[in-house]
């Protein structure tokens, strides 16, 4: 017999609240009228819990372009979601995971382009060694080293 | 109409989503402790590596076929398993849990609305492939033990592309001749001899006898049940929770130990460890226990004779998830079974007969304050382990008699990291 464990994914609201009135300076301003609603930040990051996963990056072939996923960034990548080209998508090539932005060129050719340009493109030339896993939606970074830079697993 | 949605080689294909190199190759699960073979991929069974096979006895084999070997993973098996159980409560009317890999699913009504039920489940099971990387396989059929069958069915049938429905009479006729009389649902090894000495050797045959002769041959009103099942007359349903949650009807916590334990103070520990961490899980659903069974046991590959394990059973005299009651009741069951002398090998606790806290019947004698004081100091001493990481506060009667590492948190040398559920093992990709 073994343990069964059903573990929930922790999705308890963050509740940031969330002013709409700009703010006058020197008048005091009643602030109950103006309290906007509250937001879950994990509403905004997670919608789809049961299909989303938190990837963290290692390396800087994404760095320096429009994605910024720098080294060490944290993904969320959600598996539901129909990846379209210029998506930055989680792909398997060849039994290996790798991030990169789904290109489409002339003529159906597919390319996974990294957003640092001193990487090489890899060109999707068998369609069978080759899978989107998910699609990520959001790219959380630091500005400051903090506790989520704690979380990089060295392999 | 009845679904029953299985994942193939559920564990197996839990570690090839976060390791697609796996696929196509030969991997094998190990149970707690690295003792015997649990989850096999399809290139693992076609080794001829059975379940339940001890790894000692099959290392040979498996080293020589690189065979790729896995220590279970249970926080990360148990938050895909929750993954693929959430997406089919959210598209099917009703389902019911029927194991971590297995659900039944009820699909009444769903035909003339949602048209073809092949094209509809193929979809659900697109959709689970996507969101989990989880392979599964579904059948249809009219009853729940034909569902079952039709599954076992679809797995093996490459041409099924996953999806069996026997939804016509001639359907069903072939896959019950398809069927060896052990794989039937509900029959066990010691009917299926009985069966075959009678010369009963596929479902189809079983599904020829009469009513009275099932009543008479396999259990009264049981039997009676499995072999109307089996002629299309559904005796089932689905046994979904009352309030349509996910809450389990039962818990376990059981583990085997790194080596035989005797003193019972140190199988009391263990015990306690599992009775603590029942409790836990229980008022973390928001339940209450009715039933408390602990059981020991000893090597199956020692030199005693069987039986190997003993159990007791209590029954609480009111519904309750304080850690506290269920420790007395725990030591008093351990006190029954223990022998001194008997190096036990695994020990485990069952909680059964679960219902939501709140309804339970209280005692005319017990002072209901201290209950909820009681109920308080729990509330805290979850609030406390969830924050510190678990055990952080724990009884002292579950703590190992040595410092060190607990006698039952065993090996688990191939391990992989629970992926989804701590942010030290989160998945990493180099880029």
């Amino acid at each position: 017999m073994c343990e069964v464990l059903f573990v929930p994914v922790i999705r308890r609201p963050l509740w940031l609240t969330f002013f709409d009135s700009r703010v006058s300076a020197g008048f005091p301003s009643p602030a109950e009228d103006h309290r906007g609603e509250k937001l879950d930040l994990n509403k905004l990051l997670l919608p789809h819990p049961d299909s989303t996963y938190l990837v963290r990056v290692m390396g800087d072939s994404m760095t320096g372009g429009e994605s910024g996923i720098r080294d060490g960034a944290l993904l969320a990548v959600d598996c539901q979601l129909q990846a379209q080209p210029d998506d930055v998508v989680i792909a398997v090539v060849e039994g290996q995971f790798t991030v990169k932005r789904l290109v489409k060129r002339k003529g159906d050719a597919w390319f996974l382009v990294p957003d640092n340009p001193t990487y090489p493109e890899i060109p999707i030339n068998e369609p069978d060694l080759f899978d989107v896993w998910g699609v990520v939606t959001h790219v959380l970074t630091e500005t400051r080293r903090s506790r989520t830079s704690a979380h990089v697993r060295v392999s | 109409m009845y679904g029953l949605v299985d994942c193939n080689n559920f564990y197996v294909s839990c570690e090839r989503a976060f390791q697609p190199r796996l696929l196509g190759r030969p991997v094998v699960v190990l149970s707690n402790n690295d003792g015997c073979i649990i989850s096999r991929s399809q290139e693992a069974k076609e080794l001829g590596l059975k379940m339940g096979e001890p790894y000692f006895q099959v290392k040979p084999i498996l080293l020589r076929h690189g065979v790729q070997v896995y220590s279970s993973n249970y926080a990360l098996y148990g938050d895909m398993s929750r993954r693929v159980m959430h997406y089919l409560a959210s598209v099917a009317p009703e389902i019911e849990i029927y194991s971590i890999d297995e659900c039944f699913l009820d699909l009444h009504g769903l035909e003339p609305y949602c048209g073809n039920l092949v094209e509809l489940v193929a979809e659900w099971r697109r959709q689970i492939g996507k969101r989990t990387h989880i392979p599964v396989c579904i059948g249809i059929a009219p009853t729940k033990t034909l569902a079952k069958l039709a599954n076992r069915l679809a797995k093996k049938l490459p041409a099924s592309n996953g999806v069996l429905y026997l939804d016509t009479e001639e359907r069903r006729q072939w896959a019950l001749a398809q069927t060896p009389v052990e794989d039937v649902w509900g029959i066990g090894g010691l009917y299926a001899q009985k069966l075959r000495a009678q010369s009963i050797q596929t479902a189809a045959e079983l599904a020829a006898q009469s009513e009275g002769w099932a009543r008479r041959q396999l259990g009264g009103v049981v039997g009676a049940r499995l072999l109307r099942e089996l002629q299309g007359t559904p005796c089932q349903q689905l046994a979904p929770s009352e309030d349509g949650s996910l809450a389990r009807k039962s818990i376990a916590c059981t583990r085997s130990f790194a080596g035989p334990l005797s003193e019972f103070s140190d199988l009391m520990a263990a015990v306690a460890h599992f009775a603590s961490k029942a409790a836990e899980k229980l008022r973390r659903q928001g339940s209450a226990a009715n039933v408390l069974t602990v059981f020991i046991s000893k090597s199956r590959y020692g030199t005693e004779p069987p039986p190997h394990t003993h159990s007791a059973v209590i029954t609480l005299p009111t519904a309750t998830s304080d850690t506290i009651e269920l420790l007395r009741y725990a030591r008093t069951a351990l006190k029954r079974i223990w022998e001194p002398g008997g190096g036990y090998k695994k020990a485990g606790v069952l909680l059964d007969g679960l219902e939501p806290t709140g309804q339970q019947q209280l005692l005319l004698f017990e002072p209901n304050e201290q209950a909820e004081r009681r109920a308080q100091l729990m509330a805290e001493l979850d609030k406390v382990n969830q924050r510190f990481g678990a055990g952080a506060v724990r009884f002292a009667t579950a703590m190992p008699r040595e410092r060190g590492v607990a006698p039952w948190q065993g090996q688990r040398q191939w391990q992989t990291p629970a992926y989804t559920t701590r942010w030290e093992d989160m998945l990493c990709i180099r880029v």
